[in-house]
């Protein structure tokens, strides 16, 4: 049996920062208590057609080979396709992760069956992604009867991939139809997404996941002493509706990197009275009563060769609308457009279920922050409570608050790519976490930060134009690190950058390696 | 006996809409009769017949109600069925998808029968382009009254129609009962708001090109102005609330409150509920007081366009005050203390003919000012410019000193123009004609001296005079004029490659040229033309390329080259008679200036109001489908 090739440095922790494309996914090692690697990885995925150089299988065959076939822990922050979907990919016909198996897997609380709120977060999520769908039934049903849905059916389909929707889906999704479903039907559809059912694939690989809230115990890592975790999202509260401040919040707007101009989160877009437009679109997949939203009472509604379709009212029509009147004044695809928009918005507040770790070396004290793609409304969060350590051994009891924990990190996993909402602007002393917060007294030196983005990718061959990561944060971020910034779109150059202080940058290159592949990175607990 | 078709139709509509009816304090406020111009159908062979008014379709607007979210029409009313005409119309109701028709109809006539007093010639919508490239003449703004199924209703330049939108109120409203049905079409804001964006898109071809921070705010801060003092400058309407006041002035804050309650329902209308107020600690609605630095730290377009109404409203309560002082004294027997106890009703109703007529009055300065305002990348500053001037130009005597209220209040919200250097009446007007530079248009351009003309005569006549003055203008002998409206020749300065030039020369357009035929305050008609003048030049977004294309050889037609597209040009008045420029507004500098090319490119990369969602990028002007229907949403 060859032995794992990712070693363990003898304290603290190896990052191996996965170069795959517009996608999270890094592989950690650190020493147990027996002194044998423990390996951690954190999602795993990307956007389809982001790929930088390596391609899926050399990513997903070096996780086998680092690993030697088993990892002993498996971080899911959220369930979105640029983190989970390489779990699924194949090779001739065979599941790639198939020959590794988990120890544990970890989760936000956000993801747990048996938890109540989140219960109802999932159920308005169902709810939500249920309509969306018939509205995508609708659109591909205009678009075979030849009308040119081309911009909203994208839109819909591009947030609908982050769910994972693949063109087999969409298939076997198929167009209205005059078929009414069941509830569980259309339920069981939603549950063929594939980030569901990559989801299903990894908690079923283990008995049972570990599920964290905010503020709990920083739990360990089993077997090994040596780290500490520290849950910081996703919030338990309102906030987690958050993903931007509203636009009249002007303290909120002046935490931002880059003004927004919309309102907050509306619970899955549903408050914006956008239910008639579903009902509209196909009631049929989503059982609801065909008449329930119309605005006149039945005797109104005229039908083409219906009871009061005279001759006089053929003509008028006739001239003036669909199907034979003026071509270029017809309206039948305008009305769903706004499901693009309801797309975005479920899209975008999925970001702030992401489980936020900040992981703790116990000597040293230093911190790596890892926080998905959590955005405003979790980040404001996360200082609301400090962290109780109950006394253990020797130890006395003693409260961490997050200020701490955000001075003493050397490590950033930059939040979403990059995006304007998910690294905060504020300074040291605000009252709320933001990247002044990090790295302060000598561990500026030291601080380090990972995007993982294809710049290019994201900007031109994306239909939605993403700007990832935002020019005022990495400016931010490449002042702040002095030049210790990690790309995945841009090979590591060991030149010390001009801001470099040199002794800083000597310290640094000797822990790093870079490859086509990766970029690792070794933080010594010392 | 002789029958003549009447000036007028009588048409009933709800005063705001039906939400006010539904709530008690302003039960007394929910229906007004508008005195609409007279029509019926025109002539169309087999379809309509002038006996009627089917749709209604007239000469300006056809209304279509066709449902496709319930996949179904509803049948067209007929104004003038005996039963209608005997009533003013159908009777206020919700439930009626036919009166729905009516008011759509009644509200958007009024619009456009307010457009076409103000500039003195008859309304047109925007031509349609053609796959070709061609332009066709549209006579009728389409409205859809049940198109959509949100809390939306915008303008669609490409189909010159209106979609509005129903909705059901979700469970967590407070504002309107939740599970009712909320029609867009049935808001007198909404409506007017919304032929406003349509009236401006047939004005100015290129006026919606998000080319600076204001361009948006303003299409959005104008199209609300225009909806409040169409409104206020019915009397009916103000009557109550001034009543309730007590015409006491602190108190005329309610005008603002009203303004306010339009956007409630529809959650629409944000500029107005966001510009004019807010509800303090103990509940009580308060005025915003102007405050310079709400522009310089709003950059959002409703946001700007809230400060213009804002400003434009502090404007109009100045010049209401002055109006009424006399009114109070007589009332308060010199003491400026009304009697306790409600007000005389024959006060009341002076006072709301003066808040009217005020309405009416600011409106029409607003409007006015559109035909002295440069043709593209328009500021609010540029627009001050406009109001002042335009209305220094039709009454040279301020007698209740209107512009001095304007330009005050503007300034008191921090808008000024870039370029003037003093903030004074003379100061704030455009650059005056010179006869000496020559005439500038040929002989012969007769302008229709008749609103009432066939309006695709007077559309086609609009397109030869442009042809007309570009020959005109295009000879070698006018470079100089050209030069001194801020238009290149290349007989002065070397011109960037980039520019649209032909046999290596810098190129224009005219893009239109109006009549106007206003009357002035000596009740003399003052016939103007009203032409715009652009020029355009290829913009990249790297500034290298840009540099190596300006020193390149001109390539042509500079359309569609380039990551977007620079405009400059100026707009004139010119005097029907002598055929010489009384003013002109100019953009800032000229199209070979790199620093506004660099404004632009700036703007278009980083500007938050042109990135439309989170995940989106800027988005060059001309290339955006549809930029209101984007600018409304949520």
């Amino acid at each position: 049996m060859p032995a794992p090739q990712l070693h363990a440095p003898p304290s603290g922790v190896t990052i191996r920062m996965y170069r795959q494309g517009h996608g999270d996914c890094f592989l950690l090692a650190m020493p147990d208590d027996a002194g044998d690697p423990f390996y951690l990885l954190i999602d795993c995925g990307l956007k389809p057609g982001s790929e930088i150089k390596a391609t899926i299988e050399d990513v997903i065959g070096d996780i086998r080979d680092a690993t030697d076939g088993h990892i002993h822990a498996v971080l899911i922050t959220h369930e979105h396709q640029d983190h989970t979907n390489m779990f699924l990919a194949k090779l001739g016909g065979k599941s790639m992760f198939d020959d590794i198996t988990f120890g544990d897997v970890l989760l936000g609380w956000t993801a747990n069956p048996d938890d109540t709120e989140a219960q109802q977060l999932r159920q308005m999520k169902l709810r939500a992604l249920m309509r969306l769908l018939a509205a995508r039934r609708r659109l591909a049903g205009l678009a075979a009867a030849g009308e040119d849905v081309k911009q909203t059916l994208d839109f819909v389909d591009a947030m609908l991939a982050f769910e994972g929707a693949d063109a087999d889906f969409l298939k076997a999704l198929g167009p209205t139809d005059d078929s009414v479903f069941s509830a569980a039907d259309s339920a069981a559809i939603v549950q063929g997404l594939s980030v569901a059912k990559c989801m299903d694939y990894v908690t079923g690989k283990v008995g049972k996941p570990r599920y964290f809230s905010p503020h709990e115990t920083p739990f360990a890592l089993n077997g090994v002493s040596g780290v500490r975790l520290y849950p910081l999202g996703p919030p338990r509260d309102d906030r987690l509706n958050e993903d931007e401040p509203a636009k009249s919040d002007a303290a909120g707007q002046a935490r931002m990197y880059e003004k927004t101009d919309r309102g907050h989160g509306l619970g899955f877009g549903f408050s914006s009275g956008l239910d008639g437009m579903f009902v509209g679109a196909d009631h049929g997949f989503l059982g609801e009563d065909a008449e329930s939203h119309d605005p006149f009472a039945p005797g109104l509604k005229l039908l083409e060769n219906g009871p009061d379709w005279s001759s006089e009212i053929a003509e008028f029509f006739g001239y003036f609308a669909p199907p034979t009147g003026e071509e270029w004044r017809r309206i039948n695809i305008e009305w769903l457009a706004a499901a693009g928009w309801f797309a975005d918005k479920i899209n975008t507040e999925l970001n702030n279920s992401s489980l936020v770790v900040a992981i703790e070396l116990v000597n040293s004290h230093k911190v790596l922050l890892f926080p998905g793609d959590a955005q405003y409304g979790s980040w404001m969060s996360w200082a609301v409570a400090p962290f109780e350590i109950p006394a253990q051994g020797g130890a006395q009891a003693r409260t961490v608050t997050v200020q701490d924990l955000l001075a003493r990190t050397i490590f950033y996993k930059v939040g979403h790519h990059g995006s304007h909402n998910a690294t905060l602007k504020g300074e040291a002393d605000s009252d709320y976490a933001n990247l002044d917060w990090m790295a302060l007294g000598a561990h500026a030196k030291e601080f380090v930060a990972v995007i993982p983005a294809n710049t290019q990718w994201a900007w031109d061959e994306n239909d939605q134009h993403w700007e990832h990561p935002l020019k005022a944060i990495r400016e931010d971020l490449e002042a702040k690190t002095s030049g210790r910034l990690f790309k995945s779109d841009t090979d590591f150059d060991p030149k010390p950058p001009a801001s470099a202080v040199k002794a800083d940058w000597q310290k640094f290159v000797a822990n790093v390696t870079a490859t086509d592949l990766y970029f690792e990175y070794t933080v010594l607990d010392q | 006996m002789v029958r003549r078709s009447p000036e007028f139709r009588r048409l009933r509509v709800y005063a705001i809409d039906p939400g006010l009816a539904a709530r008690h304090e302003t039960v007394g406020l929910n229906e007004l009769t508008l005195m609409v111009p007279w029509e019926s159908n025109p002539e169309i062979e087999g379809v309509l017949s002038s006996t009627q008014m089917l749709g209604p379709v007239g000469n300006y607007l056809e209304v279509v109600d066709y449902d496709p979210a319930s996949g179904c029409y509803y049948a067209p009313v007929d104004l003038n069925e005996t039963f209608v005409l005997a009533q003013d119309g159908l009777n206020p109701s919700e439930l009626n998808p036919q009166f729905h028709q009516q008011m759509v109809y009644a509200v958007a006539m009024t619009t456009i029968d307010k457009f076409e007093r103000a500039l003195g010639r008859s309304a047109l919508w925007a031509p349609r382009r053609l796959p070709d490239k061609s332009y066709e003449y549209v006579p009728r703004l389409r409205l859809y009254p049940h198109a959509l199924r949100e809390a939306n209703a915008y303008y669609n330049p490409d189909k010159k129609a209106v979609l509005f939108g129903y909705f059901q109120v979700p469970p967590d409203s407070t504002a309107v009962a939740p599970g009712t049905t909320v029609f867009t079409c049935l808001s007198h804001d909404v409506i007017a708001h919304e032929v406003t964006h349509a009236l401006l898109d047939g004005l100015h071809r290129r006026f919606a090109e998000s080319t600076n921070i204001d361009v948006l705010g303003l299409h959005e801060g104008f199209a609300d102005i225009v909806a409040i003092f169409q409104h206020f400058s019915n009397p009916d309407v103000l009557k109550d609330q001034i009543g309730r006041t007590r015409g006491d002035l602190d108190k005329q804050n309610m005008l603002g409150q009203l303004a306010q309650q339009f956007g409630r329902a529809t959650r629409r209308g944000e500029a107005l509920r966001d510009a004019l107020g807010y509800v303090d600690d103990e509940g009580n609605w308060q005025r915003y007081r102007p405050n310079p630095t709400y522009l310089r730290d709003a950059t959002e377009a409703h946001e700007r366009g809230a400060i213009l109404v804002a400003a434009v409203f502090d404007a109009f309560l100045k010049m209401y005050k002055s109006r009424v002082v006399d009114l109070l004294r007589i009332a308060s027997q010199g003491t400026g203390q009304l009697p306790a106890g409600e007000l005389n009703i024959d006060l009341v109703n002076r006072l709301a003919d003066e808040a009217a007529k005020t309405s009416e009055h600011v409106l029409q300065m607003c409007i006015r000012a559109l035909d002295y305002c440069p043709p593209v990348n328009v500021t609010f500053g540029d627009y001050l410019q406009a109001i002042i001037t335009a209305d220094a130009d039709l009454y040279p005597v301020d007698e209740h000193h209107y512009r001095t209220a304007m330009m005050q209040s503007f300034s008191l919200f921090g808008i000024r123009p870039r370029a003037v250097r003093n903030v004074s009446l003379e100061g704030l007007l455009l650059q005056a004609g010179d006869a000496s530079l020559g005439e500038a248009v040929p002989p012969g351009m007769e302008a229709d001296l008749d609103n009432e003309i066939d309006r695709k005569a007077a559309y086609d006549r609009m397109e030869e005079n442009a042809r007309k003055a570009h020959e005109w203008l295009a000879r070698p002998e006018r470079a100089g004029l050209l030069e001194a409206m801020g238009i290149v020749t290349g007989t002065k300065e070397k011109v960037p490659g980039t520019v649209n030039q032909k046999k290596g020369r810098p190129v224009f357009e005219v893009h239109s040229v109006r009549a106007a035929l206003r009357r002035g305050s000596k009740t003399n008609l003052v016939p103007d033309l009203v032409i715009e003048i652009t020029q355009r030049r290829a913009g990249y977004f790297d500034k290298k390329d840009q540099t190596a294309a300006d020193e390149a050889k001109p390539t042509g037609d500079a359309a569609g080259k380039g990551d977007f597209t620079f405009r400059r040009g100026c707009t004139l008045v010119v005097n029907q008679q002598t055929r010489n420029f009384r003013w002109v507004a100019r953009t800032d500098k000229n199209i070979c200036d790199n620093g506004e090319l660099d404004a632009l490119r700036q703007f278009l990369l980083s500007n938050p109001v042109s990135v439309q969602n989170a995940f989106q990028g800027p988005v060059a002007p001309g290339r955006v489908s549809n930029p209101f229907a984007a600018v409304h949403r949520d």
